[in-house]
């Protein structure tokens, strides 16, 4: 089962046009309303349901891509095969460097929401909810949703149920033998921890919140024109991964450094995170934080944004794990791409080499430009 | 051009939290800020000396040395000269005789047109622009809402004043002291990320009485006609919080709501 589209197709008209007949893409980033299939697969973006279906490079069976040559290369789509080193991971995730998208074959799914099932609880601390969810995927269960959520960043999620309290969420589905045997795996991990849950809460109100997830382009223009008309911002996230045990310590650690060392900490309006997206041997931080601007619009970037991920990048780095989870490396986070890569980045540089040896795509982007750093710090 | 700002450092009132048990209200997460309408008037100046880089601004403050960081960031928002008027026997003076002794500097100074605040957060009460003009003995006008910045340029500036009911508009020769209020919108600008550290301190200079030829037994609280009687804190009562949904019983809520409390007619 797979779709072949051009990239200029938005997530969304795939998404309606497959509901129609009874199937899904499986990918659902809150950008959906507003991305498009080559942006989607050159930003290695992943979706709220990525538990059970994986991220953009699990569903991309093949594809069409041009580089600044001028040659075409078609990357043709089989269920699997061994010829060689996967190339169609030169094309997703590289963020316009090196080649252009014109096409992509993505794998479709079956969709049964009448199985949904939500489950929200309260929770004791962040800690509690890595133990449930990591309980959860060593298993083997796959819940399409499951999400721990910081007191603070639940506080914005979830202001009519959080209770000053951490949030846990969970969402099964699939066909029904599947998503019931998914809710009873959940259901036993909660229980295995129950030390740390402090009470369930009523499932018709994550359903609830769960219909409420996707940002319009009306969402985003109506936050640009609040932000101007009110000098506010209305946040910044840095999203990072790392193994289970580790996840917790870079919490801490970012969330302490900051309380310490940020000068603007008295700014901050939020800052917390969740952790979004698990695998079998670990999880994603999405680190939130929202200020007050006390500076002038082309200086925020330096005085808020750049300190604050520079901490999260920093302690990311320094416990092994990844400073880029999703949403890419782009033209900010690129002063640490050799960091993020070690040893490897020789592979990244020859690509860039080979590929766009002129340096005429998507300048910035992933590959440290001098130009671009006083934009940065 | 000269134009001298006053400018007052106010405890921020929306920080204060109220505690309903014990009815007191917690100043701990309190912290200073540039009065609102005085922070507007400097935003007016800032911004036209943007476009007439010549003109010069001088910001004067009567307030205790504790100013003097916060004093030195307004100095790097590219002001001239930053004064603060502190002495000891200057403490507990009333509007009256804090007039009297910012006028006494303003005595010694250059200026073409005062620019204040209409009133402040923490006194309210709009004496001191007023005072300080009789003192100096040039007009004054309160509660600006608009400067029209070319008449300004010329030494005769068109300013809207809002009554409430009507918008006023006058022409007043310079000198003056024109009194902005926050609804004037005008936005100060912040201290840019390059001059965040910027030495200062051969701009910032700090007056005593001495300097004024000020008697301190004339200054202070024992120089002040007004005296406290008793001050005590306003009570509130806690209000029940009530969660709407968005459906007819909700609306219906809020709708009478509204009402009943004079929102909707
Ligand atoms: C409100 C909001 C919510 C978001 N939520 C998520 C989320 O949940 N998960 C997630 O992963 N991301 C999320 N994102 C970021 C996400 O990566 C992008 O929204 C999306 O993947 C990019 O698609 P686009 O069509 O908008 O690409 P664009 O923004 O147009 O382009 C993104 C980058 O990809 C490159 N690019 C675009 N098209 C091509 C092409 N055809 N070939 C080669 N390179 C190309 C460009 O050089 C550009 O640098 C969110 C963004 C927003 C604004």
């Amino acid at each position: 089962m797979q779709a072949t589209v051009q990239s200029g197709v938005a997530l969304q008209d795939l998404e309606d046009e497959l509901r129609k007949i009874g199937y899904t893409t499986g990918h659902s980033p809150q950008s959906k309303p507003v991305a498009q299939y080559g942006g989607l697969v050159a930003t290695r973006s992943i979706g709220q349901f990525s538990t059970l279906y994986g991220g953009i490079e699990d569903m991309v069976v093949g594809l069409e891509c041009v580089f600044p040559t001028g040659q075409i290369c078609r990357i043709k789509n089989v269920p699997r095969r061994a010829g060689g080193p996967d190339i169609r991971h030169i094309a997703i995730g590289n963020e316009g460097t090196l080649c252009y998208i014109t096409e992509v074959t993505i794998k479709i799914f079956k969709y049964f929401p009448e199985n949904n099932l939500f489950y929200g609880y309260l929770i004791k601390d962040v800690a509690t909810g890595i133990k449930v969810l990591r309980e959860v995927f060593v298993n083997g269960y796959r819940p399409s949703v499951a999400r721990v959520y910081s007191e603070e960043d639940a506080r914005q999620h979830f202001y009519h149920f959080h209770d000053g309290k951490c949030v846990l969420i969970f969402m099964a589905e699939g066909a029904k033998p599947i998503a019931d045997a998914c809710g009873q795996g959940i259901e036993e991990a909660v229980e295995k921890f129950k030390d740390g849950i402090i009470k369930k809460v009523d499932s018709a109100l994550i359903e609830d919140w769960f219909n409420h997830l996707n940002w319009s382009q009306k969402d985003i223009d109506d936050e640009v024109q609040e932000m101007i008309n009110n000098d506010s911002h209305s946040g910044y996230t840095t999203e990072i991964s790392a193994n289970w045990e580790t996840i917790p310590k870079i919490y801490d650690n970012v969330i302490n450094r900051i309380r310490k060392e940020f000068k603007q900490a008295d700014d901050l309006v939020i800052l917390g995170g969740h952790s979004s997206h698990s695998y079998l041997n670990g999880t994603n931080m999405y680190f939130v934080y929202q200020y007050n601007i006390n500076c002038e619009p082309e200086d925020e970037f330096r005085m808020y944004h750049h300190p604050l991920q520079t901490i999260i990048v920093e302690e990311t780095l320094k416990l092994g794990g990844s400073m880029c989870h999703h949403h890419g490396i782009g033209k900010y986070r690129n002063q640490w791409t050799k960091e993020e890569h070690g040893s490897a980045y020789y592979m990244l540089e020859k690509l860039k080499e080979t590929f766009d040896p002129n340096g005429v795509m998507s300048f910035g982007n992933i590959f440290y430009q001098e130009e671009g750093a006083h934009f940065q710090k | 051009m000269k134009i001298v700002c006053l400018l007052k450092f106010t405890p921020d009132v929306d920080s204060f939290e109220y505690d309903y048990t014990n009815h007191v209200l917690n100043r701990e997460n309190s912290k200073m800020i540039i009065n609102p309408d005085d922070a507007c008037a400097l935003g007016f100046a800032l911004n036209l000396k943007k476009k007439h880089p010549d003109i010069e601004i001088e910001v004067v403050t009567m307030a205790p040395l504790s100013v003097k960081s916060m004093m030195e960031d307004v100095i790097r928002r590219r002001v001239n000269r930053g004064t603060i008027l502190s002495d000891s026997a200057f403490g507990g003076s009333d509007t009256l005789t804090t007039s009297r002794i910012i006028a006494a500097y303003l005595k010694q100074t250059e200026y073409d047109v005062i620019l204040t605040g209409t009133q402040t957060l923490d006194g309210d009460t709009a004496h001191v622009p007023s005072q300080l003009a009789e003192f100096l003995g040039i007009g004054q006008l309160s509660a600006i809402t608009k400067i029209d910045e070319e008449s300004f340029i010329n030494g005769m500036p068109e300013v809207e004043v809002d009554t409430e009911n009507y918008v006023d508009v006058y022409r007043i020769p310079f000198p003056a002291v024109l009194s902005v209020r926050k609804e004037s919108k005008y936005r100060l600008p912040f201290v840019r990320y390059a001059d965040l550290e910027m030495d200062v301190s051969d701009r910032l200079q700090i007056v005593d009485h001495k300097m004024l030829g000020i008697d301190p037994l004339s200054a202070g609280l024992k120089g002040s006609a007004t005296k406290v009687v008793k001050t005590y804190m306003q009570t509130y009562e806690q209000k029940d919080k009530i969660i709407v949904h968005n459906d007819k019983d909700g609306i219906e809520t809020v709708y009478r709501f509204l009402k009943d409390n004079g929102y909707l007619k």
